[in-house]
């Protein structure tokens, strides 16, 4: 019965929050296809102007690829991690929240690609931007270097992180991203 | 000179660079679960019309992307320098015909950068 309850806690919270698609688990480059496919899919149902639709669309597959890129991987034949997303519908537009463990050995570089986004204006971060494609090189991990840059960019900086330690050797990154419609059709 | 074609998969797009035929373009979505893999065929293709006899006359390479990650930016931005080098020192005549949604202003900026940054010539073109 408890077990029920439990279920049922999470299925009100999740509906209260207007969650579209969630999912816990492992982060593998399947299950990001996947996710990408269903939310895609529901995000059109929504019936949202296209310009939104497909900025939530590419902010979704940074912070997807980001989980599976610099979370801690697990010891498997192939690439995983373990992770938590959530895509939700807001009253202006959506919000996109992920959440996934990392190194502590890793997190300098975090903290100064966080501090950056913080710290810079659009303006700052577009030339961030341009300078990384221009001058940057693909990291060992795969990455550009640019992916938080690109999510900041095209959310207009409205997103907020949080990274604390989980124990000596993890920390636990949060990242929320919100993609206002309303601010896009006054821009249009 | 031997055309690189690949089909389209969910997250990749399909691509053809026929130079005798002059037919060149990328078209799909580009997320490819290994970019530097997946791209280092093309660059290298690009790297070999350096030794072949230049054709006369433009060539358009459409770029129709509905959709590219951050790390192929990267290396899309790679091609265009690879492009203006090609341009430059080998005397080509390649342009960047850049296809784009109507509603899709992030794609079209990305264009605008490509083209900032590279000084290669872009048409833009609206679908």
């Amino acid at each position: 019965m408890k077990e029920t309850n439990t279920t049922y806690k999470m299925f009100e919270t999740m509906k209260q929050h207007k969650a579209m698609v969630t999912y816990h688990g492992e982060f593998t480059f399947e299950s990001i296809n996947n996710i990408l496919l269903y939310a895609r899919r529901d995000i059109k149902m929504r019936n949202v102007q296209k310009r939104t639709s497909k900025k939530v669309y590419a902010v979704l597959v940074e912070a997807l690829e980001n989980i599976l890129r610099h979370g801690v991987e697990k010891d498997c034949n192939i690439k995983t991690t373990d992770g938590v997303f959530i895509l939700y519908k807001t009253d202006n537009g959506f919000t996109i929240k992920t959440g996934n463990l990392i190194k502590n050995k890793d997190i300098d570089k975090l903290k100064s690609d966080i501090k950056e986004v913080s710290e810079k204006n659009i303006e700052q971060l577009k030339e961030a931007y341009r300078h990384q494609l221009r001058n940057g090189s693909i990291s060992n991990k795969g990455g550009a270097g640019i992916g938080l840059l690109d999510m900041a960019i095209k959310a207009n900086k409205d997103l907020s992180f949080n990274l604390f330690e989980t124990d000596a050797n993890t920390s636990f990154f949060e990242l929320t991203i919100n993609i206002n419609q309303e601010e896009e059709t006054l821009a249009a | 000179m031997n055309p690189f074609k690949l089909a389209s998969t969910e997250y990749t797009p399909e691509i053809v660079l026929d130079l005798d035929n002059k037919e060149l373009f990328f078209r799909g979505e580009c997320r490819p679960e290994n970019v530097s893999t997946f791209f280092a065929p093309i660059v290298a293709w690009f790297e070999e019309l350096k030794t072949v006899p230049v054709p006369e006359g433009q060539i358009s390479v459409v770029f129709n992307l509905d959709y590219f990650n951050s790390s192929s930016a990267k290396h899309i931005m790679d091609i265009f320098f690879l492009i203006s080098d090609i341009n430059k020192d080998y005397n080509y005549q390649l342009e960047i015909v850049w296809e784009y949604d109507e509603d899709d202003e992030d794609v079209y900026d990305a264009g605008v950068e490509f083209e900032d940054l590279s000084g290669v010539k872009f048409i833009f073109k609206a679908l």
